[in-house]
């Protein structure tokens, strides 16, 4: 019995040891280790969130997708969307594609989007302009290759003017 | 003979350099003198003149009007708002003209709008900051106003409203002193033809919103926030200890420490700070900013509020009093 | 001499005044249409005005709008606009059409910015909201107290174990397992 005690104590000091053993090399000590289960972790987690939702203190940003670009966004961003866009100026739009929306202590990452109503993004146009003459030169030496191509894009500047947390995690819609 | 011929490359050499110069001679060589000569003459005369927008053909002042009540959006009295415009220096201007020419006709300058304006923008702005900044202290509150209406804020704010051109001044370009004023008085126009709410609005959308991405805090300047911090936290019976929570590069030029500020074991702050006492100092500040409610993550602040907000100053927290 | 002239310049996108934070504020403050009655050039110029200028200035009340007739010179739109600029086309030979979308991005932007070439496409006051990275995020604060160096601290602990250690291991529960036989 006592060599068996003796083995298994050489055993831990193989895993657990203060050497820097095996087993340290995949525990992070900065994690308080709890005995829950994964759903009551969870509920808890929304708890607090919906908790932080409700007190609206602090700044919020979201991730929002316009015309195939994704941008981080924040109360009074400005934004140049390139390519045509319906919208004319000084219209007020909320982006609804929101991918990540998050404040100053839990985000939430959706799958892809958010819980849609959850988050609402509004931006005014303040500007549709061209960009400046982009050139593009092509040449090829020695085969009698040259063009000259000149262009300019479509250029929307918008303004962010909110972006809120409105409804609770897990709660539908207030607005349906 | 044979000198000369061994000398022959060499003046060859000579000759064909010109052409290598000439490439960058492709402006004539009278163009430069000439300029000079315009420039001195221009000098002459007292330097570049800069006519006023006002004395072009494409001029209507009454449209110009017109359009900028419509531009902002507001119904303005048009008498009213040609009075906004008119500056003192002109008025002044115009009367010796109108001696000169024997008539007179009566024309009303803008000094009793400007008074008028400027009490009601720094009345409203002080109200408003107060109902979004709840937890900051008068003397911060009283900082922030004097910034947003100072006369560099509204001369900048007045120009790009576009009133430049349309000012009736003496002289042109305009001072900044009278951009400014012609806001005040742009505001006061407001007031009296519509609504005290329409002129409220006006200088939120334009006077308020210029905090928009600002930090409040900048504008009031702390002397001494440890003292500050221990001032305030001591009434509440509460005592701040100052920790050192990290620390790299120690006697190093790359210093830099990290003070952790804990009030019941509790950490409300921290800075960082080349030096104790500066990480100490910025962990201060932090401290200070957590409780006016002015972090750097604070809700952004609210520039839709409609109305005029009901102030708070009577009850208002102030450091000086305490 | 310096390079100013030669290449393109550089900027960052603005807004002036804040726009959108408040209310909108349409950007054109006046437009001038000069233009000759009789010369061929100005036809599109003069069929522009004819149709569509009523329709223009009625739907922009904010913007003034001036006509310039001039003999003999060709056709040219001057823009200016809030922020002081102030922008010169001549639209010599343009069509109806072509004047009609040339007015209209007078009107939408913001400014003349035709030469300067925008550095970033967004810009934010506020490009941390959960707090920058710093050396100390996600520091164990034991790290304070703790005497360096220290193998706890120091240990290289990123590689995955060696054939050595795994020998080692194997051996040990061997002959673990030994013993428990034994008994």
């Amino acid at each position: 019995m006592a060599l068996l005690r003796s083995g298994l104590q050489r055993v831990a000091n193989i895993f657990g040891g203060t050497q820097g053993g095996i087993l340290s090399r995949f525990v992070t000590s900065l994690v308080p280790s709890e005995n829950k289960s994964v759903a009551e972790t969870s509920k808890e987690v929304i708890a607090t969130c919906n908790k932080l939702i409700e007190q609206n203190a602090s700044r919020n940003f979201a991730i929002v997708h316009i015309l195939g670009k994704q941008w981080r966004v924040t109360d009074g961003d400005l934004l140049v969307v390139e390519g045509y866009w319906p919208p004319n100026i000084g219209d007020q739009i909320t982006l609804d594609k929101v991918l990540v929306a998050a404040t100053k202590d839990f985000s939430l990452i959706g799958r892809p989007l958010v819980q849609p109503g959850l988050v609402t993004v509004t931006a005014t146009i303040i500007s549709k302009g061209l960009s400046h003459t982009r050139t593009h030169f092509k040449k090829k030496r020695r085969k009698q290759f040259m063009r000259i191509n000149f262009q300019r894009a479509q250029q929307t500047i918008l303004r962010i003017n909110s972006v809120e947390i409105g409804n609770k995690i897990n709660e539908g819609r207030n607005d349906v | 003979m044979a000198l000369m011929r061994r000398c022959a490359p060499l003046f060859a050499r000579c000759i064909k350099i010109p052409p290598m110069t000439l490439q960058s001679q492709k402006i004539h060589r009278w163009v430069a003198p000439t300029l000079v000569e315009l420039k001195r003459r221009e000098k002459k005369l007292g330097g570049k003149k800069t006519n006023p927008r006002n004395t072009f053909l494409e001029w209507n002042l009454e449209a110009e009007l017109y359009a900028f009540g419509k531009r902002l959006n507001e119904e303005f009295d048009s008498d009213l708002l040609l009075q906004a415009f008119t500056d003192r220096t002109y008025i002044i201007k115009e009367e010796m003209k109108q001696k000169e020419m024997g008539v007179d006709i009566p024309m009303k300058d803008n000094m009793e709008l400007i008074a008028e304006g400027e009490k009601f923008i720094n009345e409203y702005v002080q109200l408003y900051l107060e109902t979004v900044l709840p937890k900051f202290p008068l003397e911060g509150v009283n900082e922030v106003r004097n910034y947003l209406t100072n006369e560099d804020r509204l001369a900048k704010i007045s120009l790009s409203l576009g009133t430049k051109d349309i000012i009736l001044a003496a002289e042109y370009p305009v001072d900044n002193y009278i951009l400014a004023n012609t806001f005040k008085a742009i505001v006061a126009a407001l007031l009296e033809s519509t609504s005290e709410e329409r002129a409220a609005h006006f200088v939120r959308d334009f006077v308020i919103t210029q905090l928009q991405g600002k930090d409040v805090n900048e504008y009031w300047n702390i002397e001494d926030p440890w003292t500050m911090l221990t001032g305030i936290l001591e009434k509440d019976g509460s005592k701040v200890e100052p920790r050192l929570i990290g620390e790299v590069g120690k006697n190093t030029l790359l210093a830099c420490y990290r003070i952790g500020l804990y009030v019941n074991k509790k950490m409300i702050s921290e800075g960082f700070g080349e030096k104790i006492e500066i990480a100490k100092e910025m962990a201060a500040r932090e401290a200070l900013k957590r409780i006016f409610g002015t972090e750097d993550h604070m809700k952004p602040i609210n520039f839709k509020i409609s109305g005029i907000p009901k102030g708070s100053s009577q009850e208002r927290y102030q450091i000086a009093s305490n | 001499m310096s390079a100013n002239n030669l290449f393109l310049k550089s900027a960052f996108v603005r807004a002036p005044l804040k726009n959108g934070v408040g209310r909108y504020v349409c950007q054109l403050q006046r437009i001038v249409f000069k233009f000759c009655k009789s010369n061929g050039a100005s036809r599109g110029m003069r069929d522009f005005i004819e149709q569509d200028l009523v329709d223009f200035s009625k739907d922009n009340p904010g913007v003034v709008v001036y006509l310039k007739p001039r003999r003999h010179r060709g056709p040219v739109i001057v823009g200016e606009y809030l922020n002081g600029d102030r922008l010169w086309m001549s639209v010599h030979n343009k069509t109806h059409e072509e004047i009609v979308k040339w007015v209209e991005l007078f009107r939408t932007q913001q400014g003349n910015n035709w030469n300067s070439r925008l550095r970033k496409y967004q810009y934010t006051n506020h490009p941390s909201v959960q707090g920058p990275w710093t050396p100390f995020t996600f520091k164990d604060p034991e790290l304070n107290t703790a005497e360096l160096p220290d193998v706890r601290f120091g240990s290289n602990n990123r590689l995955p174990a060696t054939a050595t250690e795994q020998l080692r291991l194997m051996f040990e529960k061997q002959k673990l397992d030994e013993l428990k036989t034994a008994e």
